[in-house]
């Protein structure tokens, strides 16, 4: 036992991976459950046919890929490929409950370290097809990822300098007696964004935005697109469940066990991205980058200072 | 084989589809719209993420190579279908599920298409020719040619002849597409690659029938020049009749129906598909207060916003003359006058004044409809492409309109 | 060693999934083979290859990313001493961030934040 949680075996990986693809199965099912929710009062008269996540898989394996002329395929394969894989990588340190697969002392830079190989991934995708709008896609990723990223880290410092530890099972166990959102709001919310920008979602999905023909997405098909959408909502669920662990106090609560607390925070994190995604237009990478910048990054650091002042000071 | 035909019927069940309106047949896209929506089914963002081409109207014979380029960017199983008529469009949403269906006739298809290694390249649209769009030629002051306009194009045209010949002797040709080069004058002072993008008529949540050809250095458009394309000439667009009485109501939801597209466009789509539904329920002939009132429940959602007023604040101005401090008296209509999201609010404004039947102007206005049109190159130039179709979607030309009174305010 | 087999045993069970969604839709799609196509431009066909080089708007911010990234590399075992060291390292690492913050503020005035 280090930590709280205890190590599983190495061939438990495919049952932590089958448990992050659950979670974003329930993403995307409950995204196209809010899709179909009548729209104001003029819609309620008429509801649509609900989408299912089984049809939209079995529309995109049906259907067949396709190669724009002089593609770079290689790098594209490697870019849509490594979306999936970076979030199974980070769901590799979770602590669900009061296992985890690898219980590393560096787990929080590692975490850090495969969110920066997202930006490469989608990078890639954009890249590889040969295509303007893709292409003009993965540029805007690396403009919002500039901005987003420091931000994310600050924040992923600051439940780390309160726990003294980079094992993110020594962060679940430090949040005992109060959960690290309670004295670090503003991190929590500048994870929330940073999540939300590595999985190309909600008010930062402009990289894949409808402006530019879905960017990133605008020229893969089938199993590739497959995989890519597959990817994004993998990477939220990572993310909503580094959210519970880092400030949500992990498995932490009352009569359930600890597995049914981590698995409850992670999906109401992942919820509430989903849901907010409807209430917000989208950021311009443009105006985002000041912002992070010149908001985000000093206002992290703020926090990250009244955390050090108060471990200092106890 | 009950599994596979099982993953059949639930691939066609979530289905996509790449909508493609041609000038005038604004009614036959909303009632499709409606189907694909009723059907469970989506609007495609890229012939790369759709399974069904849906035409609504008839194509002019440039318009209809442009079709004919993006069936064949469909990756399949596809079908194609076209909407001439409101009434048939549930038929004909029927039928391209049955083709989708029809596993053997899709294998078929697939097997006759060209494969990553040999293109079809013959059988695709040539680049922007403005062979068809003659008298609604527009660019932007960029370019140092100076004379009559159709003189331009033609020398234009050569000059790209020229380029490509000239690649041809000393470049190499990946695919048999030349590689970007150089532009002479990049802002930053450094050697640039330019990149010729057109947009439209295939796009989505863009005005029917409008292309703007885009010069673009990495996201920035440097250069925009607008034509619009149209229908067959035998095929006149008919008015809509029998929706509606007057032509408040009808012009309301377009009106509905543009600012709801602008706000797909800024990526708010909750508020997008909301207006989306007044407008069907205008069409519908639900009460009108009703309506107005919901427009202005949207409306209020939208001036809240401090979200969107910061993502698009001072974007694609328009008659505001802060200098001098008076500000001189300009020609910029009421309703196209202050940035982006003034324009959108004083559409949303004037859709609920006209469902209040205290609406003012007409039916159609061919000179503000030309006036979008024209003032669009210059407020795009300049800007990156978010912006650019921010402020597009903003002015929302009707291509129809202008088409149909080329003479008007030129 | 058993935390490198344990994310070596996640790594080989992505890979693996990728590559058997990828086998299994060689078997379901209408066609095996790819699809050869140009690259959508709204229906036109595209005057040159979109590979090309990009405006550099990116590079200045991404200069000032890298002062701050490596800093991190500072920040994360600080992170860990923070409590036995004390006033002391929270006093240097602000100032030291303060500094580049700085850095950042004149880089904003000079328009490098600037993507159009």
């Amino acid at each position: 036992m280090t930590g709280g949680v205890t190590p599983l075996s190495a061939g438990w990986a495919p049952v932590v991976a089958l448990v992050l693809l659950a979670g974003a199965v329930v993403a995307a099912a409950l995204d196209a459950a809010l899709d179909s929710v009548p729209a104001g009062r003029a819609d309620r008269a008429r509801p649509g046919r609900r989408r299912t996540v089984t049809a939209a898989v079995a529309r995109l394996l049906r259907q067949r890929r396709r190669v724009p002329v002089a593609a770079d395929v290689l790098l594209w394969r490697i870019g849509v490929a490594a979306l999936p894989v970076a979030a199974l990588l980070m769901a590799a340190v979770l602590p669900l409950g009061r296992w985890t697969l690898v219980d590393w002392p560096v787990g929080v830079v590692w975490f850090n370290a495969v969110d920066v190989a997202v930006w490469a991934a989608v990078w890639l995708a954009g890249w590889g097809p040969n295509s303007a709008h893709a292409l003009i896609g993965g540029y805007r990723f690396l403009a919002q990822a500039l901005a987003y990223e420091l931000p994310l880290m600050f924040a992923l410092t600051a439940p780390a300098v309160a726990a003294g530890t980079l094992r993110i099972g020594g962060v679940v166990q430090a949040q005992q007696s109060l959960w690290f959102v309670v004295w670090m709001p503003v991190a929590f919310l500048a994870f929330c964004l940073g999540v939300a920008g590595f999985s190309v979602f909600g008010p930062l999905s402009a990289p894949a935005g409808s402006d530019i023909a879905g960017g990133v997405l605008a020229e893969a098909s089938g199993v590739d697109r497959l995989i890519v959408l597959a990817g994004r909502y993998l990477l939220l669920t990572a993310g909503s469940g580094f959210a519970a662990a880092l400030f949500l106090g992990g498995g932490a609560g009352p009569l359930l066990p600890a597995w049914a607390w981590m698995a409850l925070k992670t999906l109401a994190v992942l919820s509430a991205l989903v849901v907010l995604r409807r209430r917000l237009p989208v950021l311009r990478p443009d105006r985002f980058m000041e912002v992070g910048w010149l908001v985000l990054v000093p206002v992290t650091l703020l926090q990250l200072l009244v955390v050090s002042v108060v471990v200092v000071a106890r | 084989m009950g599994l596979s035909e099982r993953v059949t019927g639930a691939a066609v069940r979530a289905a996509s589809v790449l909508l493609v309106e041609v000038p005038g047949w604004a009614d036959t896209r909303v009632a499709v719209e409606r189907q694909v929506r009723c059907r469970g089914w989506r609007l495609a963002t890229s012939p790369a993420d759709a399974d069904v081409l849906a035409v609504c109207g008839r194509p002019g014979r440039e318009f209809a190579q442009a079709v004919q380029a993006v069936w064949m960017q469909l990756p399949g199983p596809r079908a194609r279908v076209l909407v001439d008529d409101v009434r048939d469009c549930a038929a004909v949403l029927e039928q391209a599920a049955t083709a989708l269906l029809d596993t053997p006739r899709q294998r078929a298809d697939a097997g006759s298409r060209g494969q990553a290694t040999d293109l079809e390249e013959s059988s695709l649209a040539p680049a922007p020719a403005p062979a068809e769009s003659d008298g609604n030629q527009n660019r932007s002051d960029h370019v140092d040619h100076s004379g009559d306009m159709d003189d331009m194009d033609d020398m234009d045209d050569m000059d790209d002849m020229d380029d490509s010949g000239d690649m041809n002797m000393d470049m190499p040709m990946p695919g048999g597409v030349p590689l970007a080069s150089g532009a002479q004058d990049d802002r930053d002072g450094l050697e640039m690659d330019e990149l010729t993008v057109p947009l439209g008529p295939v796009l989505p949540h863009w005005p029917a029938g409008l292309v703007v050809r885009c010069v673009l250095h990495g996201d920035v458009v440097v250069q925009a020049q607008v034509s619009t394309l149209g229908p067959a000439a035998d095929h006149a667009p008919k008015i809509m009749a029998g929706t509606t009485e007057g032509w408040q109501a009808r012009r309301a939801a377009a009106e509905c129906d543009s600012a709801a597209r602008f706000l797909a466009v800024a990526g708010w789509d909750h508020l997008s598909q909301r207006l989306r539904r007044v407008r069907d329920g205008i069409l519908d002939r639900a009460p009108l207060e009703d309506c107005a009132q919901e427009v202005a429940q949207v409306t209020r959602q939208v001036r809240r916003s401090r979200l969107l007023r910061w993502s698009v604040r001072g974007l694609g101005v328009l008659g505001r003359a802060p200098w001098p401090p008076g500000g001189v008296p300009d020609d910029v209509p009421a309703l196209l006058r202050g940035d982006v999201r003034d324009r959108l609010l004083t559409r949303l404004d004037h859709a609920r004044d006209l469902l209040l039947d205290r609406g003012a102007g007409e039916p159609a206005d061919p000179q503000l409809e030309r006036q979008r049109l024209d003032r669009l190159p210059e407020l795009v130039t300049g800007l990156d492409l978010a912006a650019a179709r921010l402020v597009v979607a903003s002015l929302d030309p009707d291509a129809s309109i202008v088409r149909r009174h080329p003479g008007a305010g030129s | 060693m058993s935390t490198l087999v344990g994310v070596a045993s996640m790594l080989f069970t992505a890979l693996v999934s990728v590559a058997l969604l990828w086998w299994v839709a060689l078997r379901t799609a209408v066609d095996p083979r790819p699809l050869g196509v140009l690259p959508f431009l709204s229906a036109w066909r595209p005057n040159e290859h979109a590979l090309s080089r990009f405006h550099v708007r990116w590079y200045p911010a991404t200069l000032i990313f890298l002062a701050f990234d490596v800093e991190m590399v500072f920040m994360y075992p600080w992170a860990v001493v923070v409590r036995e060291v004390g006033a002391g390292a929270v006093v240097e690492m602000f100032v030291f961030l303060g500094l580049l913050l700085l850095g950042v503020l004149w880089a904003w005035r000079e328009g490098a934040l600037r993507w159009v």
